[in-house]
């Protein structure tokens, strides 16, 4: 054993004024009385008590120096001489698996327990961070000496409906914890999806593999409309951690009442994916395990959102429609994406040239050829694309395209510049004003044969999809953690998320973590967005089949040396206290009796 | 601590105020016991006296002065008048002068004053002793009223004094001292560590009269000691150190009432009076009590 602070080991010499101290204090006053036989009577005593009397007096001394050496040992900050004086980051794994109740055990709740026993047990000096893992690695406590903050941060993980996800460790990986000085533990049940563990990360595995426990839940989920029917398509996948197939009932319901109950053989592992037509309308669903009682509940109902096709109106108010019907045809034939409008009014989006005609009905526009015949055009554009990976854009190719008939004319304040020519003309921008939105190609299709091009189809899509919020396909639930991009969301569309309790409504697009309108679903629930294109509804459930199998898929280290418990400054403090409580007794007793 | 040299007195007894209220209490005596301090001393033994007490045939011999000549001149028949002997009195005080009365010293001695003082006034005879480890004369047999100031001066020079207290020692002393009968008034707080029992049985065996007054102090019935002390015995100088818990305090209570109620059977035992007192209550208010009560009788 070292002390960290030997200076303070001087303070023993204080022994010796408090042996003359204590000598003066323990002297007891002397009363005169006129019947000590009275007393004698009284004190008919044990010899054994009689003893202890005597020594107590000694004992107290004792006592007294003992407290002193506790206390200055404690203020020299002893500590072993092998001791771990490394910092530590606590990464508590809070994913789905950990709340899993594994025969009255969760993983969640021992974790804590044991990074709460690694704080107690930091020696003096030493720091501590904790941070949670699912699928993101979330900073809960940086570096720091104070324990009680640590310990918030403790207390505050509390489980997440997230799977872990392959490489979320990676930035502990790529970290010089060697040059940090810092000691990682991942404190887990090392279940999830390639759960991979960085070499030096040290596991603490709370759930052992050879403790099998029996779960079965909704590996995947989906709820179809049947083209041309009204029937929809029920398909799901159940995975199981039982050793045997069980027999259960998969109930399907609406507004709590059950729509379609199905009767189902669950094999061991992931099962094959089970399909049923199911009538009914379009709304919420739900999808429960009925009657089963198992170790994770979360991952017995997944929510559904059925609903029904909804295509981008399209009109062609321009000149060569026949191409624009062939192009909106295309797209209707194939997925029912897009459907022509036969009234401007009534239309999603409105395609014209020069300039949007103001009897659209949505108020969204896609233009060609802006400008008029007294603009130049630009005899060789040499097109650049400024906003990358744009909706709009997804599948052409830009910097290719010739922008024939492109004029020198000046998008309006406030546009979003998408391309421009290498002479700064915009040559594709997005306007908005209020409601109305309009994209504009400064370019005229009818020039060159872009008619006949590959990408006209695909600029007609891109667009009319990116202005009918359209541009991703709207499952009918998410695997939690899923990034979203809401129908109606882009680059400076905002779209207002309702989330379940407790997500509180906020918008995302504009200044929120979520980077261009991607919305994540961190928790299982209905969520419903409202932007350019309507409002919606969209679910979110634990659909993963690695974490509801429970299936460890590493054993760490048996034991784990980890320094536990207080740290001998604050324990041989404490001892402290309680010597100098005893003495206190003892005095208490020969001055009050 | 009352202590008293010869020189200088602790407290004083002749102070014009305390022998105003001797008077007081006199007067009281008076009007209540006749004067007397004990209600009727008659005796039935007939002789020389003032008190008429019956009429008898003239012997030989007889006090020719007590021969009712009137009878004989109407009579011619010698006739005698006969007179109730009134027989002295003797008030035989016995103050407690060990150490444990040094804190009752004062009382103690207003309390004989008083008593010594209302049988000088009724013509008695008062002999007051102090006792500790052995019995010392504080004042020789005197009466009348002209004794009252040396008595009170002698009260007052009392001096605390001995190392053990004697109780049956003394007693024995005085048996040997008064044979003849008196009334004997021990006043003390009958703190003997031999006991008090022989001693008063003694007394009363020998034919005297005994009003036991026991004066007690706050701080002899109620411990107020907390925790460790050390202990000194006032008297023997012993030591004892003890700790003292509630329930070691409620044992020495215990103990006190246990002695106190051993004195009140013992007295009882013996036809002894007694009166308990504590020093909180004033003497002359004690005195009254006694007297309004029949004066010192059992």
């Amino acid at each position: 054993m070292t002390f960290l602070a030997p200076g303070f080991l001087i303070a023993l010499a204080l022994a010796i004024p408090l042996i003359g101290i204590y000598v003066l204090k323990v002297r007891p006053r002397q009363v005169p009385v006129t019947a000590i036989f009275l007393w004698d009577r009284v004190f008919v005593e044990k010899q054994t008590s009689a003893l202890f009397r005597k020594l107590r007096d000694l004992l107290s001394l004792l006592l007294m120096l003992a407290a002193l050496m506790l206390l200055v040992s404690s203020a020299a900050r002893p500590r072993l001489e092998d001791a771990d004086n490394r910092d530590l980051l606590l990464l508590i794994d809070n994913s789905i698996s950990m709340s899993a109740d594994r025969e009255g055990v969760v993983a969640l709740e021992g974790a804590r327990s044991a990074a709460h026993d690694m704080v107690t047990g930091l020696s003096t000096g030493r720091r501590a961070a904790v941070a949670s893992v699912s699928d993101h690695l979330e900073f809960r406590s940086l570096l720091t000496h104070d324990t009680r903050r640590l310990r918030d941060a403790i207390d505050g993980i509390e489980a997440s409906d997230l799977p872990t996800r392959p490489g979320v460790l990676e930035p502990i990986q790529k970290a010089d914890l060697a040059a940090a000085n810092l000691r990682v533990i991942l404190l887990t049940d090392g279940v999830g999806d390639r759960f991979e563990i960085p070499e030096h990360v040290e596991m603490m595995q709370l759930a052992q593999p050879a403790d099998p426990v029996d779960n079965i839940g909704f590996a995947a989920a989906d709820l179809v409309p049947v083209p041309g029917a009204e029937d929809m398509l029920l398909l799901f996948r159940l995975v199981s951690s039982c050793e045997e197939s069980r027999s259960i009932e998969v109930a399907l319901r609406q507004d709590g009442a059950i729509v379609k109950l199905m009767p189902v053989e669950v094999p061991p592992g992931v099962g094959e994916p089970m399909m049923y037509r199911v009538p009914g309308p379009t709304g919420r669903y739900q999808l429960e395990l009925q009657s089963v009682s198992d170790a994770l509940a979360a991952d017995n109902r997944v929510l559904l959102v059925a609903r029904a096709l909804r295509p981008v109106n399209v009109a062609i108010q321009t000149q060569g429609s026949w191409f624009f019907e062939n192009a909106v045809d295309a797209f209707d034939r194939s997925a029912g994406l897009l459907r022509l409008a036969r009234e401007a009014e009534s239309a999603d989006v409105c395609i014209s040239f020069g300039a949007a005609d103001e009897s659209c009905g949505a108020g969204l526009h896609l233009v060609f050829a802006p400008g008029s015949e007294s603009d130049a055009r630009i005899e060789t554009p040499l097109p650049r694309q400024l906003a990358a990976d744009h909706p709009a854009l997804q599948f052409v190719p830009v910097e290719t395209l010739l922008f024939a008939g492109a004029r020198r004319v000046v998008a309006p304040a406030g546009s979003a510049i998408l391309a421009r020519d290498a002479s700064g003309t915009p040559l594709i921008w997005q306007h908005r004003e209020g409601e109305r939105v309009t994209l504009v190609f400064n370019f005229d299709p009818a020039l060159d044969e872009f008619f006949l091009s590959p990408w006209f189809p695909l600029i007609v899509h891109g667009a009319a999809t990116h202005l009918g919020g359209r541009t991703e396909p709207v499952a009918s639930t998410y695997p939690t953690g899923s990034a979203v991009t809401p129908p109606g969301a882009g680059p400076g569309e905002p779209v207002t998320v309702r989330g379940p309790e407790p997500v509180e409504a906020h918008t995302i697009g504009v200044a929120t973590r979520e980077v261009s309108g991607t919305l994540r679903l961190e928790q299982a629930g209905y969520y419903v967005t409202t932007a350019r294109g309507g409002e919606w509804d969209l679910a979110a459930a634990p659909l993963n089949r690695f974490e509801s199998s429970l299936a460890s898929l590493e054993e760490a280290e048996p034991t784990l040396a980890v320094t536990r418990g207080r740290p001998i400054p604050i324990t041989l403090g404490i001892i402290a206290i309680i010597v100098l409580v005893a003495e206190e007794i003892l005095y208490h007793r020969r001055k009050v009796g | 601590m009352a202590t008293s040299t010869d020189s200088q007195p602790a407290f004083s007894l002749t102070d014009p105020a305390f022998i105003r209220r001797l008077e007081s209490l006199s007067l009281l005596a008076r009007r209540v016991l006749g004067g007397k301090l004990q209600a009727n001393r008659r005796t039935r033994r007939k002789g020389a006296g003032i008190s008429f007490a019956d009429y008898a045939e003239y012997n030989l011999g007889d006090d020719h002065r007590a021969i009712d000549w009137r009878i004989y001149g109407r009579l011619e028949h010698l006739i005698i008048k006969l007179f109730e002997v009134e027989e002295d009195m003797t008030l035989v005080l016995l103050v407690d002068a060990s150490r444990s009365m040094a804190a009752k010293a004062e009382y103690a001695a207003k309390l004989a004053a008083a008593l010594a003082y209302i049988a000088l006034m009724g013509m008695d005879r008062v002999v007051i002793y102090s006792i500790s480890e052995s019995l010392r004369v504080v004042q020789e047999p005197c009466h009348g009223k002209g004794r009252l100031l040396p008595m009170l001066r002698a009260l007052e020079r009392v001096s605390i004094t001995g190392v053990d207290s004697d109780f049956e020692a003394c007693c024995r002393t005085l048996q040997a001292r008064h044979r003849s009968r008196a009334m004997v008034v021990p006043i003390s707080d009958f703190f003997f560590p031999g006991g008090f029992e022989t001693g008063l049985s003694m007394l009363r065996y020998s034919n005297h009269e005994v009003f036991a007054i026991q004066v007690q102090d706050q701080s002899d019935r109620v411990c107020d000691i907390r925790g460790d002390a050390d202990l000194l015995c006032v008297e023997t100088g012993h030591r004892r150190r003890i700790t003292v818990t509630p329930r070691e305090k409620r044992l020495y209570e215990a103990a006190v009432d246990e002695w106190n109620r051993q004195l009140r059977e013992a007295c009882a035992r013996s036809g002894i009076g007694l009166s308990s007192i504590s020093t909180e209550v004033p003497f002359d208010e004690v005195i009254s009590r006694i007297l309004r009560r029949g004066g010192l009788v059992a």
